[in-house]
């Protein structure tokens, strides 16, 4: 299964959501999207649910593309934070909507069953649920979805510390159950990170990253000591930012743990290598 | 249960280690069967594809193997292979970073000797 | 194009809301030739209970209005082209008319075979105040074709009309919804009081007719709703289809 993303560029009016994105995506695994607010995230996952036409470029999913063809949406299941699910539909009502789009993909009881598991009232209208449990509802159904790709845009909004956990059980429990092209873009990067099987960052509207999680561990490092030995250490380095109190300096580089003396080094988790790529001047990032 | 917390090692390798312990413990007793990778993957929240990578290793130090179409078992005498890594890799682990410290404190080689025979004669 | 699923969806709360509103259209029309009959007692000429399928012509409309948000929304999360959207709920716009338009000629036969006595045996539907004719089955039944064609037109100008409000930014929105009623006003008065105005409006609302078949100068056709009801409701869906391509979701 192939899916590209060729040349993607999409504008709302003056603001460049999307900028010749070029992504080509092709195994099932999981695939964490990270970005900034505003970064174009959400736009890069509405193209692909089909319901954004880019000003350029397409989408192809095996070849062919996906805008308007019934065929190819179905296999493709978004859970958005968008006003499109059905407010006066209970969680029983909306599943069996599922079931009839999704004969093949949708598992009805595996959705009650995991509806159960969160303590969400599935008689009660989505209009009516509080915002964490918009979330559960929407996330329950996603989570029985056995289409080839699922897309999870910002899951785990206003769910307590319980319920996340929970979700991460479950979406690995999914996955197992048929391997699947999963997507998911979220702000809680440390603790998604270990499901993440490839990550791709994107920065102001551009592919900044994307890589296999594993060569992202490891690439960025924070050395720390007196100030004279930090700037000598990363002359001939990648620096990406600077700290200083009093004496003392830290400085974030990318590249490999040094070993000199009087100097203290400590890897930095996909969340600091994410804030210190997004935050520093430096766009392209080569391997 | 969790993982190591230093970030620069590998999931996948602190997956292995976390079954080596348990092993080693004998929490899962030789020519068992251990926990499939879609159970360990669901309690530690991590992508299966990692914790078969983890698995893969311990398969390779002959400590666990594969029974097809049931799961992976620990292999026998997979204790002793355990015990013997790391009495091999003792030295790397604690001794040389031991020596580094001490030097780095300017420590003497008869403190140091005198400081582990005070710790082994309270232990017990 | 896959539809079933989605003209299941469509349909599932419109089914209720057509029961409610038929089944509380009859029982105010019963009351109210119930009270005129009363009323005039030797008069029985149940002028109060014919023509009370114009109602349809509101209700059709306003769901037509109500349709679009909702279904397009819920097309597109369910994995729906956006073209399937406006295909499948003008096909339940369409099914509607019919489902409608039968329950009349359920009604209308009642009525003909003498339920409810002498309350009804005159009623007239629309049908009947522009066309002459005996209340045969025949004649039912072209009442029925008759009603689903207009109706379905009339839905989907409700359609189109929720469409282009939606597309528009919200700034124009009240421009649109009081500008042209007030412009239409205008001209109206402007045309009323001139001659070439009169004689303008007369020309229009008689082309207008014509090309419906109602009755003007001549008896009417009730056939030519067909071709024109059809034609109409395709240009509408096509508009429909053409304007929903660059059409954002919105909250």
């Amino acid at each position: 299964m192939k899916l590209e993303f060729k040349h993607i560029t999409k504008t709302f009016g003056n603001l460049k959501a999307l900028d010749d994105i070029n992504l080509v995506l092709e195994d099932k695994k999981i695939y964490g999207i990270l970005g900034r607010n505003g970064a174009g995230k959400t736009t890069m996952m509405r193209c692909l649910a089909g319901w954004i036409m880019p000003d350029e470029g397409e989408i192809l999913l095996d070849g062919k593309k996906i805008y308007g063809s019934d065929e190819l949406l179905s296999k493709i299941f978004f859970m958005s934070e968008a006003q499109t699910w059905p407010k006066d539909m209970n969680f029983i009502e909306v599943a069996k909507v599922c079931k009839d789009f999704y004969p093949d993909s949708f598992n009805y009881d595996i959705a009650l069953d995991y509806a159960s598991k969160f303590n969400l009232n599935t008689k009660k209208k989505l209009s009516k649920l509080s915002t964490g449990y918009v979330s559960i509802y929407k996330i329950c159904l996603t989570l029985a979805m056995d289409t080839d790709i699922v897309m999870y845009d910002e899951p785990v909004l206003g769910l307590d510390a319980n319920h996340r956990q929970l979700f991460y059980s479950l979406l690995v429990e999914s996955y197992a159950r048929k391997m699947k092209m999963i997507l998911i873009s979220t702000h809680l990067i440390e603790e998604v990170s270990s499901l993440f099987e490839e990550v791709i960052i994107i920065k102001e509207s551009k592919v900044l990253v994307y890589l296999p999680t594993e060569e992202l561990v490891g690439a960025g490092w924070s050395v720390t000591g007196k100030e004279e030995l930090v700037e000598k250490f990363i002359s001939d380095k990648k620096a990406l930012s600077s700290n200083k109190l009093g004496g003392l300096m830290t400085s974030c580089y990318l590249g490999k743990k040094g070993n000199q003396e009087g100097l203290q080094f400590d890897a930095l988790d996909l969340q600091h290598l994410f804030i210190e790529l997004t935050n520093s001047k430096e766009v392209s990032y080569e391997n | 249960m969790d993982l190591d917390n230093r970030k620069e090692i590998p999931i996948f390798q602190k997956i292995a280690e976390e079954l080596e312990d348990a092993i080693f413990l004998g929490a899962y007793e030789e020519e068992t069967q251990i926990p499939s990778t879609t159970e360990i993957s669901m309690q530690f929240k991590i992508n299966p594809a990692t914790v078969l990578k983890g698995m893969n290793l311990l398969c390779e130090k002959n400590l666990i193997y594969k029974k097809r179409g049931i799961g992976m078992f620990v292999c026998k005498g997979a204790r002793e292979i355990i015990k013997e890594n790391h009495s091999n890799d003792f030295n790397e682990n604690f001794v040389k970073p031991l020596v580094v410290e001490a030097k780095k404190l300017k420590f003497e080689n008869e403190r140091i000797n005198f400081l582990i025979k005070k710790e082994y004669e309270s232990e017990t | 194009m896959k539809i079933k699923a989605s003209l299941n969806y469509n349909l599932n709360y419109t089914k209720y809301a057509a029961g409610i509103y038929m089944a509380i259209r009859q029982v105010i029309v019963l009351i109210i030739t119930l009270t005129f009959s009363l009323r005039f007692k030797n008069e029985f000429t149940n002028l109060s209970s014919s023509g009370f399928d114009s109602s349809n012509i509101i209700f059709i409309f306003i769901c037509g209005l109500v349709f679009f948000k909702d279904q397009f929304f819920a097309q597109i999360q369910f994995g729906r082209s956006k073209e399937t959207a406006v295909v499948s709920s003008l096909t339940s716009i369409a099914i509607l008319a019919m489902a409608i338009s039968f329950v009349d000629f359920i009604i209308a036969w009642f009525y003909a075979a003498g339920f409810g006595g002498e309350l009804f045996s005159n009623f007239r539907s629309l049908y009947f105040q522009n066309y002459s004719g005996k209340l045969t089955f025949g004649v039912s039944l072209l009442n029925m074709l008759w009603n689903f064609f207009y109706l379905a037109f009339i839905g989907s100008i409700g359609y189109l009309i929720a469409l282009i409000n939606y597309k528009l930014p919200k700034k124009f929105r009240l421009l649109v919804w009081l500008g042209i009623p007030v412009l239409l006003i205008i001209i109206n008065t402007r045309l009323v009081f001139t001659r070439g105005g009169l004689e303008f409006l007369t020309n229009f609302y008689g082309f207008t007719k014509t090309i419906f078949g109602l009755p003007f100068n001549s008896a009417g056709s009730p056939i030519k709703i067909y071709l024109t009801g059809t034609l109409l409701f395709m240009v509408n869906g096509f508009i429909s289809l053409l304007l929903i391509n660059k059409t954002p979701i919105k909250d």
